[in-house]
């Protein structure tokens, strides 16, 4: 159906496009009354996400509540994701903290003990889970190495020369550090660029179907 | 309306006739010329008449059952009535088997003991025509000189023919039965010939003669005695038809019959009065209808039907003639067939309307019709036959011409004999002629043409106890079955049944059976008419005869009847193939199957109309059978092939190779392994990574990075962003403090945010350090100011670098953070108005969307001032081209956290030993990484080799 003949979709589509052509023209540097229309609508927006986070957690927890009540599968996961939201909830806003006076709560997430539990517990967490990509890479090149295929062959060859070649006494060779840079300089970058370049007009040929109401992910379209 | 044949009670009821005067136009015209008929017999088969006569003759006392009554009982009501009241009422064998209209029938005079000349007519069931009834009552005078039949023949006939019986049969039968009882008596004298015009007779009617069937009925004419007849077991209406059919004296049968009717009742018929019989079994509808004054009954044109009936039989001579209002309206066949033998003579000026077969039976009464093209020649030449059966012998079908042919011409087969059908063949032939070709006969009709063999069943008979579907049956047609059952009991194994249809077949099983088997589900296939003829009392049980046809064909299902009202109401529908019925497919069309065919549908279709169940039905339809294709055929043939073929069996799997032990620990496993044991040996064994240290590490970026931190002051604002997550902190969080040690040594303010949740609180560790190094966050902020979380991603940045200021309003602890040191100079100014008058931006981001968002949505606001992204190692080669821009700084990775803290307040031995222990894990890991695929090579090779 035409979005013409859809109010809902097209009172949406005009509040989108109308919102994000007050920031786009304002990020073209005119001032004057379109400059404060699109410093609040900024504002809206931030505010919005703010709240979009707190009903995003309330939505997760809710969820999980909900698996763990129903005993569906794997509901022991959810138990520990919503054993570790109270703990960080609960220790950033009701951990008692001692002062001169006595024990007063924690007054922001900047108190020692919710960035004590993070340091302490999530932190660490989160480091080995990323150190598990040593094995993980290892374990794919040894699959690539099994399949024989040339494709695994080159991108296994590559990765072993940049690793070596960070070793400071590969540096050292002459003219190696030389030729190093040169296809970091050209080579890596070139095919950098040509990431950004594309995602760069994805963005752009996405926003404009946002604008023009071709694409609406505020209603799930 | 329920027992009239189907064809009639469509017909609309003509209007009722007001008053006497006005009833001439009501008379159908073909019925003011039957008034004219002067000594023609009342038609006998007037028990069913159409509607139209009913309606003109209502009864106005008939009470309320007589609304119940048909039109056409209520007629023969009337009759019935009169007739009652001139004879005596005879004891009722078996009154509680009879139906109520039937028992009144019984009501009527008992006839006395006649001669076989008087010819004692089974009865007739309601539902014949009258124009039929009338032609088989006009079958007598074949004998011109003999006397004119003592009883109402109107009454008998219309008892004789059964329900919904095919006029013609009806008349056939009436006429047979009469000429043979004549011929028996006396030969019949030929009349003229007539005329051989017949276009729409069948030739297997047309060859019937009379003398063939007069002759073949005359010996299935049970001889009827008073006695006899008293004692039938059937209803007492049985008995009453054959005292009907002794002659009753004229006053009784005036005083009886309406008048309409009396005057109907030609003159002979009152000659032999019968003694009245009491109401018995009839009903009181039926009997309240008798009671009703016919006059007023009766409408004008019928009386003058009668009264023109009443005259004089007709003669062999042709002198009386009788008047005839020629009246358009009244088909010629009808006013022909109601006209005396003498009237026929003179051939009315309307007798093509007439059907050629039936003036053609009416014609063999008295004289041919020239004209009478409307009659249809099969019973014309039926009529024709009975007196002169050599005239048109081709036009009737064989079989009939062999029924009327006289008994010695009927050892000899005509020379049409094969178009007639089998079984009227053998009817004929098992009357009068040889037995050979009896085994055409059908059943039913040797029933009808046969009981005159058979002396009428006593009482003792009849009360025989009968199977509960024989309930039913009228008692004159169980007697015909049993008569038909003695007979074949003399004649047993016909074989020619085959050619019978199956519901005629069971209707002869029916006969050959003892009485019980009479009455069989078999019988429910019958036309009602047809129902019970041979269920006739016999001894002797004859061998079952199994239908013939349907063992001869293929019976999948029973036969739709064609004519069934849910049939048709189906039929315009689109079914699906499943609910469709398959369609029947016609039995070979023999002449004999042709000739058959229409008995076959109407006795199907009456069948129906009762809704009886079929159990057994006589024509089985063949569902279509298709042909197959050859490669259909091969595909079948394929398909059992398949499934007749045993499953083949499980070959042995080839037994799996032993694995080898390392095969089953498997060499990645043995990789982790090392490089754990790797990692933590560098570790614990400083000495083990000590070839690989070094204390001047050097990375990309680093050099200029520590230049640009190195220009800063204490009056230097440098914002830091921390846009990292914790799973990056084994690069970041070296970097992280390379920077910020960088930044205390030189003592600039910081005014530290961050958009990600998680760098929020990675900033927030940034506080304890920082008070350590002397930093006051006091009064707002005087070296450092916290802002927190700024929530919105690269809105957030957006925000931020329109109106950093304004952002500095409000710390993470919701405090307003301009008035502080780092925002505002100590005279008042502000130190920070915008982004653009920051010394640094230092961006710690661990994603490439970090670096593009604060470039696109920073940088470009604020491009002179200095931009420095701290990366990890994976995420630097993604952000070149941004880091390739003028005031775009970056160091990335754990060795670049090392080379920014060369030449700081860092020790160079604790550098060293990072720098050792990183070079260790890397060239672990690369020893590693190609000790593995070297394994696998080996092994690919070794699989190749073996292979």
């Amino acid at each position: 159906m035409s979005i013409l003949r859809d109010p809902k979709r097209l009172i949406a589509a005009i509040i989108a496009g109308v919102a994000g052509l007050f920031v786009l023209v304002d990020f073209g540097g005119v001032t004057g009354p379109s400059a404060l229309v699109a410093e609040l609508l900024i504002e809206w927006a931030a505010v919005i996400t703010a709240v979009a986070l707190l009903i995003g957690i309330l939505s997760v927890a809710g969820s999980h509540v909900q698996r763990v009540r129903l005993r569906r599968a794997d509901w022991p996961f959810s138990l520990v994701l919503l054993l570790g939201l109270i703990s960080v909830i609960g220790v950033g806003i009701f951990f008692p903290l001692p002062t001169s006076t006595g024990f007063e709560l924690p007054s922001s997430l900047a108190e020692v003990p919710i960035r004590s539990f993070f340091r302490t517990v999530y932190e660490p967490l989160a480091a080995s889970l990323l150190a598990l990509l040593a094995f993980f890479s290892l374990s794919a090149v040894l699959r690539a190495l099994g399949r024989g295929s040339a494709e695994a062959i080159v991108i296994v060859t590559v990765a072993v020369v940049v690793l070596i070649v960070q070793l400071p006494i590969v540096t050292a060779i002459p003219g190696v550090g030389s030729t190093l840079q040169w296809m970091n300089d050209y080579i890596a970058v070139a095919g950098a660029r040509g990431l950004l370049i594309g995602s760069a007009i994805g963005a752009l040929v996405a926003g404009v179907r946002v604008l023009l109401g071709f694409d609406m992910p505020y209603i799930d379209r | 309306m329920e027992h009239l044949p189907p064809w009639l009670r469509n017909l609309p009821l003509p209007p009722r006739p007001a008053s006497a005067a006005s009833a001439a136009d009501a008379v159908p015209a073909w019925l003011r010329d039957i008034e004219g008929a002067p000594t023609t017999p009342p038609p006998s088969a007037a028990a069913a008449p159409p509607d139209w006569l009913p309606a003109a003759e209502a009864a106005p006392a008939g009470g309320a059952a007589a609304d119940d009554v048909p039109d056409w009982l209520r007629d023969l009501q009337g009759e019935l009535a009169s007739t009652a009241e001139l004879t005596a009422p005879e004891p009722a064998a078996s009154d509680e088997e009879v139906p109520d209209w039937l028992r009144e029938i019984a009501a009527e005079p008992a006839p006395k003991p006649e001669p076989q000349a008087a010819r004692p007519e089974r009865p007739a069931p309601p539902g014949a025509t009258s124009w039929l009834k009338g032609l088989a009552s006009d079958t007598p005078p074949a004998d011109e000189s003999a006397p004119p039949p003592a009883e109402p023949t109107t009454t008998t006939s219309r008892i004789r023919m059964p329900v919904g019986a095919t006029d013609w049969l009806r008349s056939i039968g009436q006429e047979t039965e009469s000429s043979a009882q004549e011929s028996a008596d006396e030969p019949s004298e030929p009349e003229p010939p007539a005329d051989t015009g017949e276009s729409g007779v069948p030739d297997w009617l047309r060859d019937v003669t009379p003398e063939e069937l007069a002759s073949a009925v005359a010996a299935d004419v049970p001889d009827y005695e008073d006695d006899q007849l008293d004692q039938v077991a059937g209803p007492n209406w049985l008995a009453d038809l054959a005292a009907e059919a002794r002659p009753v004296d004229e006053d009784s049968i005036s005083g009886a019959v309406p008048d309409w009717l009396a005057d109907l009742t030609p003159a002979g018929t009152d000659a032999a009065p019968n003694p009245p019989r009491g109401d018995v079994g009839v009903p009181n509808w039926l009997t309240a209808a008798a009671d009703a004054d016919e006059d007023e009954a009766a409408p004008d044109w019928l009386r003058n039907l009668a009264g023109d009936a009443a005259e004089p039989p007709p003669s062999s001579t042709p002198s009386a003639a009788p008047k005839r209002t020629p009246v358009d309206d009244v088909p010629a066949w009808l006013r022909d067939a109601e006209e005396p033998p003498a009237a026929s003579l003179a051939p009315a000026a309307n007798a093509d309307d007439v059907p050629a077969w039936l003036r053609g039976a009416e014609d063999d009464v008295v004289a041919p019709a020239a004209g009478a093209d409307d009659v249809p020649a099969w019973l014309r030449g039926a009529e024709d036959d009975v007196v002169a059966p050599a005239a048109n012998a081709d036009d009737v079908p064989a079989w009939l011409r062999d029924a009327k042919e006289p008994p010695a011409a009927s050892p000899a087969p005509a020379a049409g004999a094969d178009d007639v059908p089998a079984w009227l063949r053998e009817s004929e032939d098992e009357v009068v002629g040889p037995p050979a070709g009896a085994d055409e006969v059908p059943t039913w009709l040797r029933d009808i043409a046969e009981p005159t063999d058979t002396p009428p069943a006593t009482g003792a008979e009849a009360s025989r106890p009968a199977e509960p579907a024989d309930a039913d049956v009228p008692t004159w047609l169980r007697d015909a079955m049993s008569e038909e059952a003695d007979r074949e009991a003399r004649q047993p194994g016909s074989a020619a049944q085959a050619d019978i249809p199956n519901w005629l077949s069971d209707e002869l099983g029916g006969a050959d059976e003892p009485p019980l088997r009479a009455a069989a589900p078999a019988d429910l296939n019958l036309p009602s008419w047809l129902r019970g003829v041979a269920d006739e009392p016999d001894p002797t049980p004859p061998p079952p005869v199994r239908p013939v046809r349907a063992a001869a064909e293929p019976t999948r299902r029973p036969p739709a009847p064609d004519d069934a009202e849910g049939d048709d109401f189906l039929r315009g529908a689109e079914l699906p193939s499943w609910l469709r019925m398959s369609e029947p497919e016609r039995p070979t069309e023999t002449a004999e199957g042709q000739a058959l065919d229409w008995l076959t549908r109407l006795g199907s279709s009456e069948t129906d109309e009762q809704e009886d169940v079929a159990p057994d039905v006589a024509i089985v339809p063949q569902r279509r059978i298709y042909q197959r294709s050859s490669e259909q055929l091969e595909a079948v043939d394929l398909l059992s092939r398949l499934v007749h073929a045993p499953y083949p069996t499980p070959g042995a799997l080839p037994e799996p190779q032993p694995r080898t032990r390392w095969q089953q620990i498997g060499i990645d496993r043995i990789l982790y392994v090392v490089l754990i044991l790797a990692l933590l040996g560098g570790l614990l064994v400083p000495g083990l990574s000590t070839p690989f240290q070094t204390a001047t590490p050097d990375a990309p970026g680093a050099a200029e990075l520590r230049e640009l931190i190195g220009g800063l002051d204490s009056e230097q604002v440098v914002l830091v962003a921390y846009e990292w997550a914790a799973q990056r902190s084994s690069e970041l969080r070296p970097l992280e403090d390379a920077v910020t040690e960088r930044l205390v040594d030189q003592q600039a303010k910081l005014i530290i945010v961050s958009t990600d949740l998680q760098g929020t609180l990675l900033s927030f560790d940034r506080i304890e350090p920082l008070r350590e190094a002397g930093y006051n966050a006091a009064g707002g902020g005087t070296d450092y100011v916290l802002l927190g979380y700024r929530p919105g991603g690269e809105l957030a940045l957006r925000s931020l670098a329109r109106d950093l200021r304004g952002e500095l309003a409000r710390d993470f602890n919701g405090n307003d953070a301009t008035g502080s040191l780092v925002a505002t100079n100590l005279d008042g100014s502000p130190r920070v108005s915008s982004i653009r008058d920051l010394a640094l931006i230092v961006v710690m981001a661990d994603q490439p969307q970090d670096v593009q968002a604060w470039m696109e949505q920073v940088h470009r606001v604020a491009p002179t001032v200095p931009i420095a992204f701290v990366l990890p190692q994976e995420t630097q080669p993604l952000v070149q081209p941004y880091l390739r821009l003028p005031n775009v700084h970056h160091i990335a990775g754990l060795q670049g956290a090392l080379a920014l803290r060369v030449g700081g307040a860092t020790d160079p031995m604790q550098i060293a030993q990072a720098t050792g222990q990183h070079n260790f894990a890397i060239v672990i890991f690369v020893v590693l990484l190609i000790g593995g695929a070297a394994s696998v090579a080996i092994g690919r090779a070794r699989r190749a080799r073996e292979n």
